[in-house]
């Protein structure tokens, strides 16, 4: 996980691409599709974020009342479409929404979500562990929403996750990044790729998030709630690019005092 | 007639009712309603936790007591 930091060139204007499992993508950002209060904003919102990943629910059919037929508005040849096991909280259930996502024609890929608690939505992560054995088992691609313990997303890496997806902070709370330390420390144990998922509030949480040196940043409530949606992703599209290079460039060390930038020597009146 | 259990929600249906008739009368329902339709492409089927492949619409006969979900995809993060 540690890379070597080397500077970013001149010509270096995007981040590398990122590989999860037999995938390659040019974006690090994955966003999701809830909550836009038009399907026109959506796809201008996801034009402007750069990404090539978006997420997608399963849900009972409404065929009274109707969807909005979200994958109408999604070019399947841009972007590939990741549905999510959100709103589970029994494993068991996220084992069939994830099969569900495949009989829909959505592929082997889930993000895996077993939540433990309605209030915060933080994961189970008994459940979680469990769905993420049975889904690999059965072939699935599992990128799993965990906390940021960081003994729970190495149980996750040890049962085949192919992402793990420790939360900034609560789903759709705003908060940021809560807890560095812990992350850091997933970031420097795990081998897979590391994507931070839920919390982001603002283009610096990406920012922050990506100089810790996570790969990539799942997010949708930070896009889709702003005032302006399209204009924060293209702001969360060069913050992670600006993170993705701040982290490989090497930060300074954090000092108690100061340390003048101009010499202290021949200063006039000495 | 059959007492099922669709999306939660107890219905009756006709007797040897198959999942292929189910999801016709679903659609007729949603045309009748009057929005935007029902795209039985966009649907996946369970009955009792196990999928029905759409292959097997008619081939599968409901039967009292069957909890069937169907499902479609929406906008999510």
């Amino acid at each position: 996980m540690n890379s070597t930091p080397t500077p970013p060139t001149p010509q270096t204007v995007t981040p590398a691409p990122i590989t999860l499992g037999d995938r390659t993508f040019h974006s690090r950002l994955f966003v999701g599709t809830g909550k836009y209060k038009d399907p026109e904003t959506m796809v201008a919102a996801l034009d402007a974020s750069g990404c090539e990943v978006v997420t997608v629910a399963i849900r009972r059919v409404d065929w009274k009342s109707g969807h909005d037929p979200v994958m109408a508005h999604l070019d399947r040849k841009r972007y590939t479409i990741l549905p999510n096991t959100a709103g589970c909280f029994e494993a068991e259930d996220a084992i069939r929404v994830a099969r569900l996502g495949r009989e829909l024609g959505l592929g082997d890929w889930v993000k895996l979500e077993v939540l433990g608690d309605k209030k915060t939505l933080l994961p189970d992560p008994v459940g979680t562990l469990e769905a993420t054995k049975t889904l690999v088992a059965e072939g699935f691609t599992v990128l799993a929403y965990t906390s940021d313990d960081p003994v729970m997303a190495l149980r996750l890496q040890d049962a085949g996750a192919t992402s793990v997806m420790p939360a900034g902070s609560p789903i759709g709370s705003g908060q940021g990044i809560n807890n560095r330390h812990s992350l850091r420390i997933i970031l420097e144990t795990l081998t897979v790729p590391v994507i931070i998922d839920a919390g982001v509030g603002t283009a610096s949480d990406v920012t922050i998030a990506m100089e810790l040196g996570a790969e990539g940043v799942l997010l949708n409530t930070g896009i889709a709630g702003a005032k302006d949606p399209v204009a924060m992703a293209h702001a969360m599209r060069h913050a992670l690019a600006a993170g993705y290079f701040a982290h490989r460039a090497g930060r300074i060390e954090k000092r108690l005092y100061a340390t003048a930038s101009s010499p202290l020597e021949g200063v006039l009146g000495e | 007639m059959p007492n099922i259990s669709l999306n939660g929600e107890v219905r009756t249906i006709p007797a040897n009712s198959s999942v292929e008739q189910l999801v016709a009368s679903l659609e007729a329902e949603a045309k009748e309603a009057g929005t935007r339709g029902l795209d039985r492409r966009a649907l996946a089927v369970e009955v009792n936790r196990v999928i029905v492949p759409r292959s097997t619409y008619r081939a599968h006969a409901l039967t009292e007591g069957d909890e069937i979900e169907i499902v479609t995809i929406v906008g999510g993060g």
